[in-house]
């Protein structure tokens, strides 16, 4: 429906002084932040996107996936035998056999997703995108992370965008799509818009702000317009598709704010891991200090807490 | 630098009680500086403004109070200068390349409490309304002091809005109360009568009650418009609003709309900012804080007017009729308008035309050389400042703020002093781009015809200066009832229910032309020129960091 396109006004200033106004808002204390935390880490992707990453370290990441807040703590909060696991397993698509192992090994069913399609560039030709996503899927992945061309939205080749990602779509099978706009990259925030409506259009399950690796990641504005995006999707379309910020998230103060705006932007039934996803590494040793923190009243000396 | 005294209906007190009572604690004023009377309204205002020792009375709160008004009102030119009120709508305009996210979440975000009144063209109206709904659903009411709540209770004595809204409305128009949703849990409205649900009401049409009288309380009206224009048509045709913001992502479009607006201030894909040091709008409707410190101030060269001397003469001159009067208005308001949008230079070259051909005149018999070179040179004087007029570009917090002045409009003159009529105060009105209509004594009649044909005759519309005979003391309040934009009163008087239809009304100094043979006084050019225009300050919030 190229008509949506053409008609997508985006007023930075306006929403960058509403994102201004979120920093503003109360924080929780005691028993709700716990309880927020908790909901956080179930939406956390963990992931590990690194040139030296091998089977040891990714066998690390997935027993803290299994085991994200250490036993005694989730005890004293009464929550240890909620499942409290991570949403997800994010890795290069040549770790993937490496972490359904473990995952198996760990006894647990948390899905595995893959980054495919030219990670992190996306400059790529689709032959190679398409059959990078095959092969992640054949070694196990259940969710799959593509790259859009950049070059597209720039220029400006709605339908060529459209196509794309219709194809990765196919490819992926009945596995889970999320696909990835790389915003920093993008130049406006009237072009974050339209991508978002194009890779709705196209059958993404969820929309990603960013690959980690670009200059600016997640930030709030960004967020608030893929937001509204998924919002108008919804009421055009009657269809739920999800919202995951990545890169740049490393304080649990930070997870609770994004929680709070998916909550005011589309609403509670958007906070749940099947609609909402969190990409991090390093926010859950942050997220784990603070439950240690609420629990004991102190914080944690470094070896008190379990490496990822 | 004045001592204040703030009379206020019981209701409102405690605020303002508890504010005297700290700024007497540790010094912060000295004693006397801050007094808060409350009590019985309308005989407090009465023994106010009957007190010798009171120079100035202004008003604040909302606008309905005319009793109080009429009971507080004094001679412009003597006894307690009258401020004008403070308060009033916003307006917002959301054309069809706005931002509608943006536009919703501002317009809910600020919520003034005034009320707001949305006008929406016709294409967006409907994803813009399903926006509005959302987010007025996620608004909690409750107590002020829980920093969750988004919406407090009404202020005190402030009317119920059911009042105004109980109206039966017409067929097929709804009234939407938002009550929080049930899907969010949040608590019921409290009880008390004091808390009013965020309402929003759609299918109204500007002759409806609740866009004629507005309601305080969280409050918005959605009114579908055409076009740009048929916003500034129906903008300008509501009563008491202030402020106005304007959404709209094609420049030329929005700025052309913000610039046609008659609100003194517009933002631009923006609302609710405001200036903490009050630069562009001091909080008052069409006032800038120059002009919201001369209310409080008084230049040196103006005298304060004895309250029991007589202003002129009792005189029994004949006044204009009244149809000769209301042709005159009527000429210079068709005139106004397009005299008015002239480019500061073709007023400029207009009268610079008329000073010359005055100069050819010189000799005539009745014509007196000095006199007639002042005038001459009073109009190449406001010439150069019709030129120079461009405004001030100040910074504010997010953006920039271009600050304007707009003529009048229609501008009545009521002069009744016992000396022949001045000419020079004429050319800073008409500089500016206003239409003149005088009263005076017949005595200047003859100057002023030569200045009237000269005017014409340099290319100003024929309306644009009009010189009646008249000058008695009552001259000002018959001029104020055939509503000018501005009413200037050189000794003549009006009463509150004439003056209650002219914005703005001035009580002129008689030393502001200075004294016969001297220069005018220092800043005496400045009171002019605040005096002729209103201010327009357009907010352009600047890019994001």
């Amino acid at each position: 429906e190229l008509g949506w396109i053409s008609k997508v006004y985006v007023n930075r200033p306006a929403v960058v002084r509403h994102a201004e106004q979120i920093k503003k808002w109360k924080t929780l204390k005691g028993n709700w932040q716990a309880a927020w935390l908790l909901k956080a880490v179930t939406c956390i992707d963990l992931t590990t996107l690194s040139g030296d990453d091998t089977p040891s370290n990714v066998r690390r990441l997935c027993f803290k996936a299994k085991h994200p807040i250490r036993e005694d703590l989730l005890k004293a909060l009464d929550m240890h035998d909620k499942g409290i696991t991570v949403g997800a397993v994010c890795v290069y698509p040549a770790r993937v056999t490496d972490a359904v192992n473990a995952l198996k090994a760990a006894g647990c069913n948390i899905p595995v997703a893959s980054v495919a399609a030219g990670f992190p560039s996306g400059q790529t030709p689709l032959e190679t995108k398409l059959a990078e996503i095959k092969l992640a899927v054949e070694y196990g992945a259940t969710e799959i992370d593509i790259v859009i061309s950049r070059s597209l939205v720039l220029t400006g080749q709605w339908d060529g965008l459209y196509e794309e990602i219709r194809q990765c779509r196919k490819a992926c099978g009945e596995a889970h799509m999320k696909t990835i706009l790389a915003t920093g990259e993008l130049g406006s925030l009237a072009n974050v818009y339209k991508a978002s409506m194009i890779a709705m259009m196209a059958g993404s399950d969820f929309i990603k702000t960013s690959t980690g690796k670009e200059v600016e990641n997640a930030t709030f504005p960004v967020g608030i317009v893929m937001m509204r995006a998924i919002k108008e999707y919804y009421w055009q379309t009657g269809n739920k598709v999800g919202f995951k910020p990545a890169g740049g998230i490393r304080t649990a103060k930070e997870a609770i704010t994004w929680l709070m705006l998916v909550k005011e932007e589309l609403g509670v039934e958007w906070l749940t891991p099947q609609l909402f996803r969190l990409g991090a590494s390093s926010l859950l040793g942050d997220i784990e200090q603070q439950i240690f923190y609420h629990v004991t009243g102190s914080y944690p000396l470094q070896h008190e807490l379990a490496m990822a | 630098g004045n001592t204040v005294l703030v009379l206020c209906p019981p209701e409102a007190a405690p605020p303002l009680l508890y504010l005297a009572e700290l700024s007497g604690d540790g010094g912060a004023l000295p004693p006397g500086a801050l007094n808060v009377v409350t009590g019985p309204f309308p005989d407090l205002c009465r023994s106010l403004r009957a007190h010798p020792g009171v120079a100035a009375v202004t008003f604040l709160g909302t606008t309905q109070v005319p009793e109080v008004q009429a009971l507080a009102w004094g001679s412009p030119c003597r006894g307690p200068r009258a401020g004008w009120a403070r308060g009033g709508r916003v307006v917002v305009v959301v054309l069809d390349s706005a931002d509608l996210d943006g536009a919703a979440a501002a317009i809910v975000g600020a919520f003034p409490w005034g009320g707001c009144v949305v006008l929406a063209q016709e294409g967006v109206l409907a994803p813009l309304e399903r926006r509005l709904r959302a987010r007025l659903g996620g608004l909690r009411v409750g107590d002020p002091l829980d920093p969750g709540t988004d919406v407090g209770p009404l202020p005190p004595a402030v009317p119920h809005p059911e009042g105004l809204l109980g109206v039966p409305w017409p067929a097929g128009s709804s009234c939407v109360c938002v009550s929080p949703p049930s899907q969010v849990f949040q608590p019921l409205l409290p009880p008390g009568d004091r808390f009013y649900p965020p309402t929003l009401i759609t299918g109204v049409a500007p002759t409806s009650r609740c866009l004629r009288e507005p309601a305080a309380g969280p409050v918005l009206v959605l009114l579908p418009v055409r076009s740009p224009g048929e916003a500034v048509a129906v903008a300008s045709g509501l009563p008491l609003t202030a402020t106005a913001a304007v959404w709209a992502q094609d420049v030329t479009t929005a700025l052309d709309t913000a610039e046609r607006l008659p609100q003194g201030l517009v933002w631009l894909n923006a609302l609710n900012l405001l200036d903490p040091s009050g630069g562009c709008a001091g909080g008052a409707e069409e006032t800038t804080l120059e002009e919201a410190l001369r209310e409080f101030g008084r230049p040196p060269w103006e005298q304060p007017p004895k309250p029991e001397e007589p202003l002129s003469p009792e005189e029994a001159v004949p006044d204009p009729e009244d149809t000769e009067l209301a042709g005159a208005v009527l000429a210079a308001r068709a005139a106004a308008p397009g005299w008015g949008r002239l480019p500061g230079a073709s007023r400029a070259r207009g009268l610079r035309g008329a000073a010359a051909a005055l100069g050819g005149t010189r000799g005539t018999p009745g014509g007196n050389d000095g006199d007639n070179g002042r005038l001459q040179e009073a109009l190449l004087r406001w010439a150069a400042h019709a030129e120079q007029m461009g405004g001030a570009v100040q910074e504010v917090p997010g953006g920039r703020a271009l600050v304007t002045r707009r003529p009048l409009g229609v501008v009545g003159v009521a002069w009744s002093w016992p000396r022949p009529l001045s000419l020079e105060l004429l050319p800073p009105a008409l500089a500016l781009g206003n239409s003149v209509v005088v009263v005076a004594p017949p005595g200047a009649a003859g100057a002023a015809l030569r200045l009237r044909k000269a005017l014409v005759a340099a290319g100003l519309p024929g309306g644009a200066l009009a010189v009646l005979p008249g000058g008695s003391r009552g001259s000002g309040a018959k001029l104020a009832r055939h509503h000018p934009d501005g009413l200037w009163l050189c000794g003549a008087d009006t009463d509150w229910t004439s003056a209650l239809s002219v914005p703005r009304v001035w009580g002129v100094p008689e030393r502001v032309l200075g004294a016969s043979g001297l220069d005018p006084p220092l800043g005496a050019t400045r009171e002019l020129e605040l005096r002729c225009t209103r201010p327009h300050c357009l907010w352009v919030p600047a890019g994001a960091p």
